[in-house]
């Protein structure tokens, strides 16, 4: 029996590379597809897999012409994987988590230089997608008009996350929006629990100190204080976290990259080379 | 007002939360609509973080209780009644400080400036900036005597420099067309239109909301979305329920105050409208103003071929048994209050002349529905399908509850080879199409009141001109005594109805 004509609005390729990862990697794909009409390709080099041009051609051939091809990266690593170079040339949007791999500040940089190269593949990091709440949270602060008027006195900032690419992250949004250099704010970051899941931030002027902490405890809360001059009540908010699937799905529906995102990424990448140095 | 500071980390960030700060003032706190509805929507909001950071909530009613009493009264309405997360932990704390409460009379002007002094504290202590919205959900009786002690007290719009002041009323506003009228005449006389928010929650619907995407952000409904193409307009909203604990308002009320007057004429206008010159609140009440200018109320004498109406008797919901409408709790024995309202009326324009809009509304009947569904013209020749297939009209359905979604039917060839003609649905789900359901209506409603966004809200000479259409059918109701119960619980409604129109949609 013939399957129903589907629709197709994307070929979602998904590069695998870890075989104990394969069968959630397919279910979640699925489940993605099931909303978003897609031709989903499988791309499993957990094992024998030929050369990357040899996968790059495979693939390739199983493409749907006149939509977008989505590659989610789901491999152990991204820049020192010669597939990950191989698979972009097909892509027009690479969606990839900067948390997963080995995590190390080298490889982060590494990969942030090649976001930064303009390629005509757009990118879209899970690591960055998921700080939107934080976002969200440190910006409440100085929606008060009040505090607003400290933000350009902010002199330090620490950041506690479990994993780099979302301290740098956050330190990158953070000093895009407000025009700081690594010589113009002391800057703190702090490695501490899961990866992928930051705890706290606090931004310091000379007066004041703004703190956003994960509250784990009372479950998944931020509590937002204020000490000093310009001190106010505490203030708790629900942490959205959002799922991966979720995740990719805000991915592939965001129309590209974002000016914020750009931004941030040079900022990052400003104090990335300025902490190896 | 208050100042507005740009705060650069906001930039390019996709959030939905309300700016401006701001204490809401609830009316009417220990009521029914506020456990329900409103209280859930608003720690849901919370939740999402949409309300604003300098938030407070003040319940104004007469049981009594004092703030930690109140408090602990929001607890356990949304132990019960909260649709997201419940009220727990570090979130239900940091809320719950934002909580006051004030024990009133609302006659008595004192009450109302304690409720002053709660207002200056919370924009003192909570930095609401002076942003007051004010929330009628009392009875509609006590509307005017709530806007007049406002006044008195010094909590009226021209009295706050510090910053905005607003007010939202509860349907139904007014009775019939002189009490609308009224109480129009006491708003006005505190509030301008653009701080007036007369909620009409249908409005707040997802798939309401989304009939001017359907019709203005596709091409292919707007040149066929007229008299050219379409036969006629059908706009149900069908309950199963009975007046479910609200026999004494509903009594009072009926089927065409309750909801065609408000609803069921707001969808109209959706479905009627010229496309508006831009997405601003008035462009678009414009446009829907317009539509009920187009339309003419019935001279009186006509009002028997125009409308019907009809009153449940016992009968079987869901294979149980029901009582009749005249047996339930705070309803007059004798009562000639109608549960069931259909209406036809035309839109006297280019567009619709001569395009009949059938409208109906009515509890305990089949199914639990509310729909608009747009039947257009038989096709202009006929050469397809063998002699005894027939061949129905397209008809789009845009479904608002149960099921929100929008669907075509049309005709397809059966396949093999003769050319047997077969109808064919093509459904689009907003569950599963979007993979999330929508929100509540109060929800959104609530949260652009805050924002000071009209859109989705009434305005006055909307509400004038839709009282104008359906009085000459209360007057003739009136006049006449009806011969009620004339339909059973649980049945399609009243025979009489097939008289008006004689191809409603199966409920």
């Amino acid at each position: 029996m013939s399957s129903p004509a589907q629709a197709a609005t994307m070929t979602f390729v998904v590069y695998v590379d870890d075989a104990s990862i394969l069968a959630e990697a397919r279910e979640r794909a699925q489940a993605l597809i099931a909303k978003h009409p897609a031709r989903l390709v499988m791309v499993d080099a957990s094992g024998p897999h030929g050369t990357p041009e040899e996968l790059q051609s495979h693939t390739h051939a199983q493409i749907v012409p006149d939509v977008p091809t989505v590659l989610f990266w789901a491999g152990k690593e991204s820049v020192r994987d010669p597939n990950f170079f191989t698979l972009n040339e097909l892509a027009d949007v690479l969606v990839l988590d900067s948390s997963r791999g080995s995590g190390d500040i080298g490889s982060l940089r590494q990969l942030m230089e090649y976001f930064s190269a303009g390629r005509r593949t757009k990118v879209q990091d899970l690591a960055y997608l998921r700080l939107a709440p934080w976002q969200e949270m440190i910006a409440t602060f100085f929606d008060d008009a009040e505090l607003a008027e400290d933000l350009g006195r902010i002199a330090s900032v620490e950041i506690t996350a479990g994993s780099p690419a979302e301290q740098y992250y956050l330190l990158g949004w953070l000093a895009s929006r407000l025009g700081w250099t690594p010589q113009s704010v002391a800057v703190g970051l702090h490695a501490k629990g899961k990866p992928r899941r930051v705890y706290e931030v606090a931004l310091a002027s000379a007066h004041s100190t703004y703190r956003a902490k994960l509250e784990d405890p009372k479950g998944p809360v931020v509590c937002l204080t204020v000490e000093g001059a310009h001190a106010r009540e505490q203030h708790c908010e629900t942490l959205h976290d959002v799922a991966v699937v979720a995740l990719v799905e805000q991915a592939i529906l965001r129309p590209g990259t974002s000016d914020v995102y750009r931004a941030t990424l040079d900022a990052a990448r400003g104090f990335l080379e300025h902490f190896a140095t | 007002m208050t100042a507005t500071v740009p705060n650069p980390l906001r930039e390019g960030l996709d959030t939905q939360r309300i700016s401006d700060p701001c204490t809401i003032v609830f009316f009417g706190a220990s009521g029914d609509l506020f456990k329900r509805m409103l209280l859930p929507s608003i720690y849901e909001l919370r939740q999402r973080g949409t309300l604003p950071t300098n938030f407070a909530l003040v319940g104004f009613a007469r049981s009594q209780y004092d703030d930690d009493g109140f408090r602990a009264y929001c607890k356990a309405q949304l132990d019960q009644f909260a649709y997201g997360a419940k009220p727990d932990g570090a979130m239900w704390d940091d809320f719950a400080k934002c909580i006051r409460y004030v024990t009133a009379d609302f006659g008595d002007t004192s009450h109302f400036e304690a409720l002053k002094q709660i207002l200056d504290e919370n924009d003192r202590d909570l930095k609401t900036g002076g942003n007051r919205l004010f929330y009628l959900s009392t009875p509609p009786s006590v509307f005017p005597g709530i806007i007049d002690q406002l006044q008195k007290a010094g909590l009226d719009p021209k009295s706050n420099a510090k910053g905005w002041t607003r007010i939202v009323v509860e349907k139904p506003f007014g009775t019939d067309l002189a009490s609308a009228r009224a109480l129009q005449t006491e708003v006005e006389k505190v509030f301008d239109e653009g701080q007036v928010y007369r909620i009409d929650h249908y409005l707040g619907k997802e798939p309401v909301q989304d009939i001017m995407a359907l019709r203005f952000a596709n091409v292919i409904f707007e040149p066929i979305w007229n008299r050219n193409y379409v036969q006629s307009v059908q706009i149900t909203a069908a309950e199963t329920l009975g007046v479910e604990g609200r026999g004494g308002y509903y009594d009072s009320a009926g089927a065409l105050r309750d909801m065609i007057q408000n609803h069921v004429m707001n969808l109209l206008a959706l479905v009627a409208m010229e496309p508006p010159a831009t997405a601003d609140a008035d462009a678009i009440r414009n446009e829907k103003f317009k539509v009920f200018a187009s339309i003419q109320p019935p001279a009186l004498a006509d009002v028997p071929k125009m409308a019907v109406r009809g009153q449940y008797d016992a009968g079987l919901i869901d294979g149980k048994p029901v009582p009749s409408y005249r047996t339930e709790p705070d309803v007059n024995p004798q009562s000639d209050t109608e549960t069931y309202a259909a209406v036809k009326l035309f839109v006297e324009n280019w567009r619709w002349a001569g395009v009949p809009f059938y409208l109906r509304s009515g509890k305990r009947l089949a199914r639990k529905v509310s729909e608009i569904a747009v039947t257009f013209k038989n096709i202009p020749h006929r050469f397809y399908g063998e002699n005894t297939d027939e061949i129905d009209p397209n008809v789009l359905v845009i479904k608002i509850q149960p099921d929100e979604g929008v669907s075509l039917r049309f005709e397809a060839k059966v396949p093999g080879q003769k050319s047997h003609i077969r109808t064919v649905s093509m459904d689009f789900n907003y569950g599963t199409g979007f993979g999330v359901q929508s929100p509540p209506a109060y929800e959104r409603l609530i949260a652009d009141a805050m924002r000071g966004d009209q859109t989705l809200f009434t305005r006055w000479d909307a509400v004038q001109r839709a009282w104008e259409i359906v009085t000459p059918i209360q007057q003739s109701w009136q006049n006449a005594t009806p011969t009620f119960p004339n339909y059973g619980a649980g049945s399609q409604g009243p025979h009489g109805a097939n008289q008006l129109f004689d191809n409603w949609r199966t409920l």
